[in-house]
């Protein structure tokens, strides 16, 4: 496993020291032939809040995916904070994945699980007691304002609700990054605006946050940073943008 | 590892366990009934060996002389028989001493003691050969023998007892690698299913996080279960059939009339033993067909 600073040469550790995530020339082609991303180059510092924009199929959801390890890049390199993630041995992913806290586009809640299980399921993986998991649970529940449907299952939830059990069970072990893919995809513009305030909230508190999503109102009403991808590659990348098509 | 993780991967099993009740009471019927076959079978061979062995122990020929037969006559083929050196011991059983053994063998019943008395009991020798082989020859000898009326030989039995300890060993045998065969079958095809009906769950648990081995642990607790709940039933069966059994054990070996045979199922310990025994194996062959099921599923 290789960390930033001994590979390219380029980075000095100073800037390796303040930087999240970098892809440097990252390219993804599935076994088909698609070419899921393709020269990708991006950096993200502690505490920003970066929207990746762009049309279906994009690629932002590779992205994320390749950040999580969930897909290997088939070329270039992933940094998450010093450790290099495409080369990462199995038995180091649930650090990572301990360290990055994704809201999924499909929410992956589980069906059987009540909504108090479904986000302690992020503390019980991690060991944490059952004390402390029936103290958390409650609290980050309460911050998503789910706290009177901790003993619901999700399909007795509507898509906002969901999603935001969702949010919960990503926040509840105070994740470094908390990454949301498509988080208004499925909600009406009054819970769009709850959950868009929701995620600034958490960034203010000094979460890295970042956004995949194609919905205009929501980046413009942040103002914050805005990376757009279109067909697998980075086009623009403004530090206070909107989306621009 | 950290204080919480077995307990959690033992709630996991448990739940696992009961969501899957159907292919839970086929995987616990199964392993039941190997356990039963092997512990049966493994009780039916240590029955034999025992058997044969106090066989061994007995006279395997005895020599019954005429009533009038003179005593120095009878030492005189003692003797001859210590001095050849093809047995172990020979022991001399007078009229008065066959008598006392009779009293002692039916004391609690008066009416066979009526009017006996040791001239109705032949003077005898009890003889324990070196080898088994040798006995039909020194049989044959003995008949011929001055004085001789009869010549009980004991090799049949034995012989018997040996051909069924073996047909149980090698029928048990094959018997038992079937069932084990189809046991972590069972158990690979249920936790197998367990695995599939919780591709999601695992899915998501790797995703927030969870090691390779907290989602392991709950699939290899399940087949350790299934194992010992098996394994614990076949206990019990075992024991309540165990007494019922074995006289008809016996009476199928013919050994009947052979007096008390010292048998090991009525040994508290040799039982402690098997339903250990099963235990062991019973967790083993649980754990066995949940890792095959872990490396054939769970592929991470």
């Amino acid at each position: 496993m290789s960390n930033r600073s001994d590979t390219g040469g380029t980075t000095d550790l100073s800037e390796a020291q303040n930087t999240m995530i970098e892809f440097r020339g990252v390219d993804k082609e599935y076994p088909d032939g698609t070419l899921a991303l393709s020269g990708v180059d991006l950096l993200i510092e502690p505490g920003e809040f970066v929207f990746l924009v762009g049309p279906s199929g994009a690629g932002k959801t590779t992205l994320i995916k390749l950040l999580i390890r969930e897909e290997v890049a088939s070329r270039g390199e992933i940094f998450f904070r010093d450790q290099e993630v495409t080369g990462l041995p199995a038995n180091q992913l649930p650090h990572l994945r301990r360290d990055i806290g994704v809201v999924f586009q499909d929410y992956k809640l589980l069906p059987t699980r009540t909504v108090f299980e479904n986000v302690a399921l992020s503390l019980e993986v991690v060991g944490r007691q059952r004390a402390e998991i029936n103290e958390l649970v409650p609290a980050v529940l309460k911050l998503v304002d789910l706290l009177g449907k901790v003993g619901h299952f999700p399909d007795q939830l509507s898509g906002g609700e969901q999603q935001r059990v969702a949010i919960a069970r990503a926040l509840v072990h105070e994740p470094k990054v908390l990454i949301a893919d498509e988080p208004t995809g499925d909600v009406d513009p009054a819970m769009t605006w709850s959950i868009t305030q929701l995620l600034k909230r958490i960034n203010e508190w000094g979460t890295t946050v970042i956004v995949a999503t194609h919905d205009v109102d929501v980046v413009n009403s942040l103002n914050k940073r805005v990376v757009s991808l279109e067909r697998g590659r980075i086009v623009r990348d403004n530090p206070q943008g909107q989306y621009e098509f | 590892m950290n204080s919480n993780f077995l307990p959690e991967s033992l709630l996991l099993a448990g739940q696992y366990v009961r969501r899957n009740l159907f292919l839970t009471v086929a995987s616990v019927a199964v392993m039941t009934l190997t356990f039963f076959v092997t512990a049966t079978f493994v009780g039916a061979a240590a029955g034999a060996d025992s058997a044969v062995k106090f066989l061994e122990s007995k006279a395997q020929i005895t020599v019954f002389f005429k009533n009038d037969a003179p005593p120095e006559k009878i030492m005189a083929i003692k003797d001859n028989l210590e001095a050849g050196g093809s047995t172990i011991e020979v022991k001399y059983i007078s009229q008065e001493e066959a008598l006392k053994i009779y009293l002692g063998q039916h004391q609690d019943e008066p009416t066979l003691l009526e009017s006996v008395n040791a001239g109705i009991f032949p003077p005898s020798l009890e003889i324990r050969g070196r080898r088994l082989s040798d006995l039909p020859q020194l049989a044959k000898e003995l008949e011929n023998k001055e004085g001789v009326e009869e010549v009980v030989f004991f090799k049949e039995v034995v012989d018997t007892f040996l051909r069924w300890t073996q047909t149980i060993r090698l029928f048990g045998l094959i018997l038992i690698s079937i069932l084990t065969l189809i046991s972590v079958l069972i158990t690979l095809i249920t936790i197998g299913m367990t695995i599939y009906t919780r591709v999601e769950e695992i899915e998501v648990m790797r995703l927030v996080g969870a090691t390779a081995w907290y989602i392991r642990l709950p699939f290899l607790f399940q087949g350790a279960l299934y194992g010992l709940i098996s394994a614990s039933l076949s206990s019990v069966l075992f024991l309540a059939a165990t007494p019922v059994v074995t006289p008809y054990f016996f009476r199928l070996m013919g050994v009947t009339s052979l007096g008390t045979v010292p048998f090991p199922l009525s040994d508290p310990v040799f039982l402690a033993e098997i339903v250990a025994g099963q235990l062991f194996f019973g967790v083993f062959l649980g754990i066995a067909g949940s890792a095959a099921a872990i490396r054939k599923y769970l592929r991470f």
